[in-house]
């Protein structure tokens, strides 16, 4: 279910390249990357640095790729992601709120939407920031709604289903009842 | 026609579909419309996110519980409300019972399954002759 990982990315410039002088201690760069491999992490902190500083890959090293694993996964937080991305026409910075137990999830739900609602791709995409938010400070009505204390909802409208994908029937006698009163 | 069973905190509902199939879990937390944060604690599920497809909710409600309380509160109040009893009395519970027997006997337990059967329907007829020769 879970595609995506949280990859802590470290960085620099190789001394002696790019300019740079052989005992020169070059600055060094980490990224929070979210990816779903190692390997697409470290290409997206190159793709962000050489865009952010006078950094590339070919004078560039890889430090360190390590995968954040999150604390406290039992817990539903407000997650705000800030985005942009390159829609048909133009670029859009967005920032969006989802809750869920972990940034990641957060971050797979977006990608997912940004799909659906924009017709965005990974590829178009950039996630600039993600943090969790504090209740005061939730803007979003679709997260507010879910952070009501009393909060309650029917089911009005169920599939019943096969409790295994080996049991479920190809061909029905009849329609299934969606719709459970009690 | 008005609706009795809601996703809320303390909601007693049964895992339809999976490897843990027919295991009771309460609702703790609501993520969004489709997606909750369950806790099973007599049929050992740890604290996790269920979405609601995959649940059935029961009848049964565990009150006073807070939003996102703690997993040993929850267990508290789940064994204090006695949900595993109450379910196991139910028709469903019942039918989950019997099912779960049925699919485990062998060939001879399922032979007297038939002949038991065989014997409640003449019997079933022997009534039925009588009231209607009474009648």
């Amino acid at each position: 279910m879970t595609w995506l990982h949280q990859y802590h990315v470290v960085g620099r410039m190789v001394p002696g390249k790019g300019g740079s002088k052989p005992d020169e201690e070059t600055a060094v760069y980490r990224m929070r990357i979210f990816a779903p491999n190692p390997v697409v992490a470290k290409s997206r902190f190159w793709y962000f640095l050489r865009k952010l500083k006078r950094v590339k890959k070919a004078n560039g090293e890889i430090l360190s790729v390590n995968e954040i694993h999150e604390k406290n996964i039992s817990a539903v937080k407000n997650i705000g992601v800030w985005l942009r991305y390159k829609s048909r026409s133009d670029t859009v910075n967005m920032y969006k709120e989802y809750r869920d137990v972990t940034m990641t999830g957060a971050v797979e739900q977006m990608y997912m939407e940004m799909s659906g609602r924009h017709r965005a791709r990974w590829s178009s995409i950039q996630v600039l920031k993600v943090q969790e938010v504090a209740d005061e400070d939730v803007r979003r009505p679709n997260t507010l709604q879910f952070m009501e204390t009393d909060l309650k909802f029917p089911l009005p409208h169920t599939r019943p289903r096969a409790s295994t994908k080996s049991k479920r029937p190809t061909f029905m006698g009849s329609r299934p009842v969606t719709f459970v009163s009690n | 026609m008005t609706f009795t069973r809601f996703v809320e905190t303390g909601r007693v509902a049964i895992i339809n579909y999976g490897p843990h199939v027919n295991k009771l879990v309460i609702i703790v937390d609501i993520l969004d419309q489709s997606r909750v944060l369950v806790d099973g604690p007599t049929c050992g599920l740890r604290r996790q996110v269920f979405n609601v497809k995959r649940l059935a909710l029961t009848s049964i409600k565990v009150d006073g519980l807070e939003r996102a309380a703690a997993t040993d509160v929850v267990k508290a109040a789940y064994e204090a409300a006695d949900v595993d009893a109450t379910f196991a009395k139910s028709g469903w519970g019942k039918k989950i019972d019997s099912k779960a027997k049925r699919a485990a006997l062998d060939d001879f337990g399922r032979f007297k399954v038939m002949c038991a059967r065989i014997q409640k329907g003449k019997k079933v007829r022997e009534q039925l002759e009588k009231l209607k020769t009474a009648a």
